[in-house]
């Protein structure tokens, strides 16, 4: 095994293999900036290829971080020819899903079950199960790999880079394609034995349970495959240089490899590099750097085939295009605190 | 074969079926630990388990954040590594109890069955006198609980219940105890000593439930 990893994202940025990134980690240690950052990266570096940066988290920052309003619906950054962003949400989403099912349905004679739930009564019923951000998410998913099969051209994106929600979260959209496959083949068991009963139940003729389930299980096991596949999907972990939150990004670690998911990357953010710091080098600053690079002596101990990246801690808010391309080329070439401190007060002043 | 020989031979199966009886789960699982190949690897893990714990409760975790969590990613795998020891050696000992019963059951119950099929009518020892008992007991205690069943076709067919009780000279035949019956009163005997001691001193004593009063209370003003 090669120990001598390069401390930085330079091959992920450069790969043309990965399909899906996911970037994830506790809350408040800068995901949305990371995955900012690596699509940006990602789309100066191969500016041929079309990427997506979409958020899954409830909570979405794309919008605040790029300065600009992004919906449900993937809108190019401006001044970005190959770099999409999206927020899926998910009341707007389950109200699209029902209007079109009462369009849909607008003839139904209100005796059978279809009418039932897809006359309006679905979104209500949805939108407060637990986890439908993340079946959402994965609808899109979903959707993203029909395109690429059916070879939609006008939507078709090389690289989506997902936003996460924090680590709870990330970890249920994760396990859903396995949960789904269980699920789905318990399913296939009773539908082969009760699907004429269930397709008359549905409206005879409306619904083709059985075929919709066996495409459901086909296109789910795809994405399992393509997930567990180390060429086409990569986990990028975020983490801040603290104890909770390196605990949290074990835990995420060790899961994901319990998935088969690729993980070797991790992002550290928010450092001082109070040491090299001359002109702005206050007390409080060096005591925090010095537990930080406690935390940092112990990542490199623990994650020492991993690419960890240490990112610095900006003076102002990192937002807009022009700083997040600043900020994220220390992504690509490790940030040196000597020559590259002077950029990190750049950003404060743009604000 | 006489009636001393069968009473010792039945004596003995007995004894040996109670002893079977009497040798618990717990302790033929101890036996076969010490016969299963898993259970030296378990012990070992099980200890390097405890050991990683107690390193892990002696340190902080934030000063040795490192060594904290490769002791944890170590005691993750030995988790795994010992819940896959215990399920073999569950199965391991689970075969072995299963051989054992079986043998149990081969080389006592079946044979112990088969002999009182066998010598079930041998009279083990005779009555003192044929009034000690109505004379349907007497038939069972010579010829087993079968008796009773045959009793209504014995009365259809020769218009008594015990044909057999009265000679050719009209004399009563001396009755006896035959070994069925003598072997289900043993058993009988047994079970209840087994309850009895069971009861004073073996299981656990049963406190009366009693009433909190301060629940009354409160439940009464709560009405």
């Amino acid at each position: 095994m090669d120990f001598n990893v390069e401390r930085n994202l330079h091959s992920l940025i450069n790969s043309t293999s990965h399909k899906w990134i996911f970037v994830g980690g506790k809350g408040g240690v800068g995901k949305t900036t990371s995955s900012c950052s690596i699509a940006i990266q990602m789309a100066l570096a191969q500016p041929n290829k079309q990427f997506l940066l979409i958020s899954t988290d409830p909570a979405h920052n794309l919008s605040d971080a790029f300065g600009e309003k992004f919906g449900k619906d993937a809108r190019k950054v401006t001044g970005m020819n190959n770099l999409s962003c999206m927020e899926i949400d998910p009341s707007a989403a389950l109200k699209d899903m029902n209007d079109m099912a009462v369009s849909q349905n607008g003839n139904g004679d209100g005796d059978n079950l279809s009418d039932l739930l897809q006359g309006g009564g679905l979104a209500e019923l949805t939108g407060s199960i637990p986890g439908i951000d993340e079946a959402l998410s994965f609808m899109e998913v979903m959707k993203h790999i029909k395109r690429q099969e059916q070879g939609d051209e006008g939507e078709n994106f090389d690289t989506v880079i997902f936003d996460t929600a924090p680590t709870g979260h990330t970890l249920r959209f994760l396990q859903l394609p396995t949960t789904l496959a269980k699920l789905l083949e318990k399913f296939g068991e009773i539908t082969g034995k009760l699907g004429p009963m269930l397709n008359s139940m549905m409206g005879a003729g409306n619904v083709d349970i059985a075929g919709k389930l066996n495409e459901l299980k086909a296109n789910v096991e795809t994405i399992r495959q393509q997930f567990t596949d180390p060429d086409l999907t990569t986990f990028v972990c975020v983490c801040i240089s603290e104890f909770l939150s390196l605990y949290e990004t074990e835990r995420l670690i060790q899961e994901l490899i319990s998935y088969d998911m690729d993980v070797n990357s991790i992002i550290v953010n928010q450092l001082l590099f109070a040491e090299y710091d001359k002109e702005h080098n206050c007390k409080r600053c060096q005591s925090r750097w010095k537990m930080q690079t406690k935390y940092l002596d112990q990542i490199d101990e623990l994650y020492e085939d991993f690419h960890v990246v240490k990112m610095p801690l900006c003076a102002g808010e990192i937002r807009g295009l022009n700083n997040l391309t600043k900020f994220s080329q220390f992504l690509d070439k490790e940030y040196d605190p000597q020559a590259d401190n002077h950029i990190i007060y750049e950003l404060e002043e743009k604000n | 074969m006489d009636g001393c020989t069968v009473v010792i031979i039945a004596l003995i199966f007995t004894a040996l079926s109670q002893l079977n009886s009497y040798v618990s789960e717990e302790w033929k699982n101890r036996v076969c630990n010490q016969i299963n190949p898993y259970f030296p690897q378990l012990t070992i893990k099980l200890k390097e388990h405890t050991a990683l714990v107690e390193a892990n409760n002696s340190i902080s975790a934030q000063d040795n954040y490192a060594q904290w969590t490769k002791n944890n990613r170590k005691l993750d795998k030995l988790k795994k590594e010992i819940d896959d020891l215990k399920e073999k050696l569950f199965h391991f000992n689970k075969s072995k109890i299963d051989t054992w019963n079986k043998l149990a059951k081969l080389m006592i119950t079946v044979p112990f069955l088969l002999f009182k099929l066998w010598k079930g009518k041998t009279i083990v020892y005779t009555l003192p006198s044929n009034q000690m008992f109505p004379s349907v007991i007497n038939g069972v205690w010579h010829n087993g609980f079968l008796f009773v069943a045959l009793a209504p076709l014995n009365w259809i067919r020769h218009g008594a219940i015990h044909p057999a009780a009265v000679t050719s000279e009209g004399n009563y035949i001396s009755f006896g105890i035959s070994l069925g019956i003598w072997c289900w009163a043993l058993n009988t005997v047994i079970s209840t000593i087994e309850f009895i001691v069971n009861q004073l001193f073996i299981r656990e004593k049963v406190t009366a439930p009693t009433i909190d009063n301060k629940d009354n209370e409160k439940s009464s003003k709560t009405l």
